[in-house]
C-alpha cells in the first residue's frame, strides 16, 4: 500500500481572493511578515499498488481528472509512505 | 406537439422544485425528476439541470455531480441535440462535465450575493432566446450564488466569448465593472456549447416566471426552450 500526498493549487496567473483576504487579516492582526498567501487542497490517498512507477499514470489520471480542475488548478503529488 | 421535460436531481439540489413548479403548473407541461443514479429518458426534449449544492459542493462545486451516473444520459442527450439548461450549481455541473467551456469561482467579493441583476442578450441565433430576445435586449432575473466567478482559460477565452448569451449589466444595457456581480471575465452570466443546444448560466430563470414574485423574464427563457425542443 502506498500513501501518496497530492496538493492542488489555484494556477499562478489566477487571483486566489481567499488567500487575499487571509493576507489582510493577519497583516491586520499583526503578522506583518506574511507577504503573501496562497490556498490549497490536500489529500491524502491510500493506493493499493507496489510502487510510484507501477501507480504513476493512475495517480497523473486521477489528480487531472478529478483532484483538480486543469483549467484554474496545478498539482504536485508524493509518495510519503511505502 | 409540446415538450417533455426533465429535472436532473442530485443529492444537495435545492432548486428543483422550483424548476418542476415552473415548468408543470406555470408552463404546464408534463416533467420528470430524475435521481441522479438513474437515466434521463430518451424521449425528453428539454433538460433542466437545477441549482443548490450538488454533493455538499465537496472538491468543487459542481465536479462530483459531474461524475454521477446521470450524466452519461446528459451527455448523451447533448450529442443528440436535446436541449440542456444549467443553472447556478447546474452550470457549475456542465462545466465540470466538459459539456460548456470554462470554470466557475469563488465570487471575487468573497459574499454570497443574492440580487436581481440585468441581464444582455448577447445573440438572437439561440432557442434559449428565440422569439423574445434581440441582441442587446435587456432582462431582469435574481442570482444566488458564491461561486459564480466566470473564468475561461487562454485557450477558451475565444469559444467563452463567440458563446456567451448574456452577460450581467445595468438596467440601459451598459456592460461595465460596477454591473458585474461576482468578478467574471466580460461580465459572462451565461454561456453556450458550440453547438449551441446546451445553456449554463448563474443567474435563475426558474424564479422569475410570475408577476407576483418579481417578473416572468425567466418563463420567456423556459418558454423558449419548450418551443424550441418541441420543434426538435
Amino acid at each position: 500500500m502506498l500513501k501518496v500526498h497530492v496538493l492542488v493549487h489555484l494556477r499562478p496567473d489566477i487571483m486566489d481572493v481567499q488567500g487575499q483576504a487571509i493576507r489582510e487579516a493577519v497583516r491586520g492582526a499583526g503578522h506583518d511578515v506574511v507577504d503573501g498567501v496562497r490556498v490549497g487542497k490536500s489529500f491524502y490517498l491510500d493506493i493499493d499498488a507496489r510502487d510510484a512507477d507501477s501507480a504513476r499514470d493512475e495517480i497523473e489520471k486521477l489528480c487531472t481528472e478529478t483532484l483538480s480542475n486543469p483549467l484554474l488548478e496545478d498539482y504536485t503529488w508524493e509518495v510519503v509512505e511505502q | 406537439m409540446s415538450a417533455r421535460w426533465a429535472v436532473v436531481v442530485f443529492p444537495g439540489s435545492n432548486c428543483e422544485q422550483d424548476f418542476v413548479t415552473a415548468v408543470r403548473d406555470v408552463l404546464g407541461r408534463e416533467v420528470v425528476e430524475v435521481w441522479h443514479k438513474d437515466e434521463v429518458p430518451e424521449d425528453v426534449d428539454c433538460i433542466a439541470i437545477p441549482g443548490g449544492f450538488s454533493y455538499g459542493d465537496y472538491l468543487r462545486a459542481g465536479s462530483l455531480a459531474a461524475m454521477s451516473p446521470v450524466m452519461q444520459s446528459v451527455k448523451a442527450h447533448a450529442e443528440r441535440g436535446t436541449l440542456i439548461i444549467g443553472v447556478c450549481n447546474g452550470f457549475q455541473v456542465l462545466c465540470e462535465a466538459g459539456l460548456l467551456p470554462g470554470a466557475l469561482m469563488k465570487n471575487t467579493s468573497l459574499r454570497f450575493r443574492c440580487i436581481d441583476v440585468f441581464l444582455r442578450a448577447e445573440r438572437e441565433d439561440s432557442p434559449f432566446t428565440a422569439g423574445f430576445l434581440k441582441k442587446g435586449d435587456v432582462i431582469r432575473i435574481p442570482i444566488a450564488h458564491g461561486y459564480g466567478n466566470y473564468y475561461a482559460p487562454a485557450g477558451q477565452i475565444g469559444a467563452a466569448e463567440k458563446q456567451a448569451l448574456f452577460t450581467y449589466c445595468g438596467a440601459d444595457g451598459r456592460v461595465e465593472d460596477s454591473t458585474n456581480p461576482n468578478g467574471s471575465v466580460m461580465n459572462i452570466a451565461g454561456v453556450t456549447n458550440e453547438r449551441g443546444n446546451v445553456l449554463g448560466m448563474m443567474p435563475h430563470p426558474e424564479r422569475a416566471v410570475e408577476a407576483l414574485i418579481g417578473g416572468t423574464d425567466g418563463l420567456n427563457i423556459l418558454k423558449a426552450m419548450d418551443r424550441e425542443g418541441a420543434k426538435a
